[in-house]
């Protein structure tokens, strides 16, 4: 009898123990339609949705996400704010994802991607919107940068949308490049161009008063193009051609060029210019209000004229770099999508995002009427800035009209190019090894 | 209650903690995973007929881990029986200094993975202690890690490591031979080679099964070391099924992941239960 009980009690101890796990128990705080009830609040039904976001993100999502719970109707977004980008919590938040436990909404920053590779991406995690996006009226007579729109298109399913970007650069002035008689012509830059611009500074006896570039702009020139060279449809890798190893070898030639990261000084860029450390200076953006405003102080104070390039893209006649730097998706196992939904129409809405409230906005946002709205107001803002020159109103303008579709983010892909990428730079492998390396190891993950 | 069900039932309760957290940590795992093999899809699974296996046995990394693994074992199992053996025949009589080669065998199977590797890094990176032996003495240098090499390494660093362990087994297997085998054999005038080979052999055969049970599990784990010694994709010479298992883990693809896993494991049951068969023929001839 006695023994009876105590099995009894083990096989319940068992039971209770595999019964959770077995379940895989659902967070009920997630979707669904739930009510609301509080003091004196009449109770509404109200569609939860979870939305999960960094603090790095800044005030910007939850500003707008605030606004969007008064005037939302009865979708109303939960933010589940996590403190830090540290592994434990990347681990925590993918578990959640892949059990279906995880939030409606999926938001994430570029340099900071949970989901960072191409198969992660369209693994099943995000749910295709392409039939809300493609079918909706409003949407329709939205106007958007192009391509940063659909830069989260995969084989044809939109998967997560940009909803703000930088366009990354270099600043130089024109004092600077009369000064040191750099042979630049007052157009936007080519790749070829820029190449021609390397050859000369090798050839003068520049180098021995000022560096051409420095770390920033160096690190954004070499890390930002191998994914071009990956054709992910036909799992196959191009970086035996001609292309390609010219890159790579045109970005060993650059490495002595630019100045070495230097801890105090990061993106100052009036050091850059008032002390000419560098003919031109890497700037994580050439375009956007914030951007904007920048150059306005500049000149301002120190009179200089400011000159704007953007990053060109190699094989490319004219077409620069983008970096999309926020985006949002639906999560597969979200269970009311047509809701989440309307949550990222809210965030491509032109009256989101042009408001003067938002006159210090760093990114730039999709909606290309939203971000007229900013620009005009800035301009008219005299009486705290000045006004900015016409020349780089539309150099700003033609860099935003050419923004080159970006080649598939894939962060795995990158570590193994960089790999042997910087054995090469170092001189420990040849350009033909490296090449070599980098299609072994990314065919290998490829071929997964 | 009888006593043979009394007893069963004391059992089953001694059991219970272990067994409780097998069924929660391997075989609920194990079940959903089997599940996994037949779906797709992230949180809400779809059901996918044989898809995940006909996209297993497409993959180029699949089959090229599989060659690899395969080649790794057929190269590494042989050695790790034959010279832990003679070692073993030799470390079995007494001499001077015995204990000082069994600290020997048995280091590296106490240093951590991680410094162990370190050292080996050292040695056979391109600009490592080999290279540089080599470059004094005018040979070619040898790109180690990233060539056909690199198997020949990590053959070396699995002998290296698992060595001792087996010294160890077939020392007990050796000593478990009783002495009168080989006095009856000796005075039959059989001398040292045929001792070996009638006496020996034959009686070690079971704690050679199991040292080779033991070696082909310790194979497949050489991807500990190989994983800190060239990261998750190593050159494609050593990259090996547990590469393919823990980068689709990373990669989020948990169906191909699982397939594999079931594949690995059908095959090594196969192959056991194989064993298992040959060993009990041997048994009864």
């Amino acid at each position: 009898m006695k023994h009876r009980r105590v099995i009894l009690i083990m096989a319940l101890f068992a039971l209770i123990s595999v019964l959770p796990a077995a379940a895989g128990g659902r967070n009920e705080n997630t979707v669904g339609a739930e009510t609301r009830q509080g003091e004196g609040v009449q109770e509404k039904n109200f569609v939860e949705l979870r939305l999960d976001y960094c603090r790095y993100n800044n005030q910007l999502l939850e500003n707008i996400i605030q606004k969007f719970n008064i005037t939302g109707g009865n979708i109303k977004i939960i933010p589940n704010k996590y403190e830090s980008l540290d592994d434990q919590t990347q681990s925590r938040r993918l578990t959640e994802i892949l059990s279906g436990d995880g939030p409606d909404l999926l938001t994430e920053i570029y340099y900071d991607r949970l989901l960072n590779n191409h198969k992660a991406v369209t693994s099943g995690v995000y749910y295709d919107m392409s039939d809300y996006f493609d079918n909706d009226k409003e949407i329709a007579e939205m106007d958007f940068f192009y391509p940063v729109i659909d830069n989260g298109v995969y084989d044809g399913k939109r998967l997560f949308i940009t909803y703000l970007f930088k366009v990354p650069g270099v600043v130089t002035s024109l004092e600077i490049i009369k000064k040191y008689n750099v042979p630049i012509s007052e157009e936007l830059w080519s790749w070829e161009q820029m190449q021609d611009i390397v050859d000369w500074y090798l050839k003068s006896d520049k180098k021995d008063e000022v560096f051409l570039f420095d770390y920033y702009f160096n690190r954004l020139i070499s890390s930002s193009f191998y994914d071009k060279y990956i054709d992910y449809d036909k799992q196959e890798t191009m970086f035996d051609s001609m292309e390609s190893l010219e890159y790579l070898k045109f970005i060993k030639r650059i490495q002595p060029l630019a100045r070495p990261f230097d801890m105090d000084e990061r993106h100052s860029i009036w050091l850059y210019i008032t002390e000419e450390r560098s003919l031109f200076s890497g700037f994580p953006q050439v375009a956007g209000v914030r951007w904007q405003q920048v150059i306005h102080d500049l000149s301002k104070k120190d009179g200089y004229s400011i000159d704007i390039l953007p990053i060109p893209v190699p094989g490319e006649e004219k077409k620069f770099l983008y970096v999309p730097d926020e985006t949002i998706g639906i999560s597969s196992s979200c269970k009311n999508k047509e809701a989440a939904f309307a949550f990222i129409k809210y965030l491509l809405r032109t009256d989101v995002f042009g408001n003067p409230d938002y006159n210090s906005l760093t990114d730039i946002p999709v909606n290309r009427a939203a971000y007229r709205i900013l620009t005009d107001h800035q301009q008219k803002d005299r009486i705290r800035l000045t006004p900015l020159p016409d020349r780089l109103l539309e150099k700003e303008e033609e860099i935003l009209d050419n923004l080159a579709p970006l080649p598939i983010f894939d962060r795995q892909a990158a570590l193994l190019i960089r790999k042997y990428a910087q054995q090469y730079f170092d001189g420990e492998i040849s350009v033909d090894e490296a090449v070599k390396s980098m299609k072994d190891a990314v065919d290998l993950y490829l071929g997964e | 209650m009888k006593p043979r069900t009394k007893e069963a039932v004391s059992a089953l309760f001694f059991i219970l903690p272990s067994l409780t957290g097998f069924i929660i940590l391997f075989a609920f795992p194990f079940i959903k995973s089997i599940g996994y093999c037949f779906t797709t899809g992230v949180g809400r699974l779809h059901y996918a007929g044989f898809s995940n296996f006909t996209g297993l046995f497409s993959s180029s990394s699949y089959i090229l881990a599989v060659k690899n693994t395969i080649r790794f074992n057929i190269i590494a199992v042989p050695l790790i029986m034959l010279i832990p053996f003679f070692l073993a025949l030799m470390l079995v009589r007494p001499f001077k200094g015995r204990s000082f080669f069994h600290t020997i065998f048995i280091i590296p199977l106490v240093i951590p993975v991680a410094s162990v590797v370190k050292v080996w890094d050292i040695a056979f990176r391109n600009d490592g202690a080999i290279n540089k032996i080599f470059l004094a003495l005018d040979i070619p240098t040898v790109a180690w890690m990233e060539s056909s090499a690199s198997v020949l390494v990590l053959v070396l660093l699995y002998l290296w490591k698992n060595i001792g362990y087996n010294v160890i087994l077939f020392q007990a297997g050796l000593a478990g031979i009783a002495k009168e085998y080989y006095e009856a054999a000796r005075i039959d005038g059989a001398g040292r080679i045929r001792c070996l080979t009638s006496v020996t052999i034959p009686m070690i055969k079971p704690a050679a099964f199991f040292v080779f049970i033991i070696s082909i599990i310790n194979a497949f784990k050489v991807f500990r070391e190989a994983y800190v010694l060239e990261g998750r994709y190593p050159d494609k010479n050593i990259y090996l099924l547990q590469h393919f298992m823990n980068n689709n883990f990373i990669n989020l693809n948990y169906q191909r992941l699982s397939t594999a896993a079931l594949v690995m494991f059908l095959v090594i049951y196969l192959l056991v239960f194989l064993l298992f068969r040959v060993e009990k023929s041997f048994d009864g001839t």
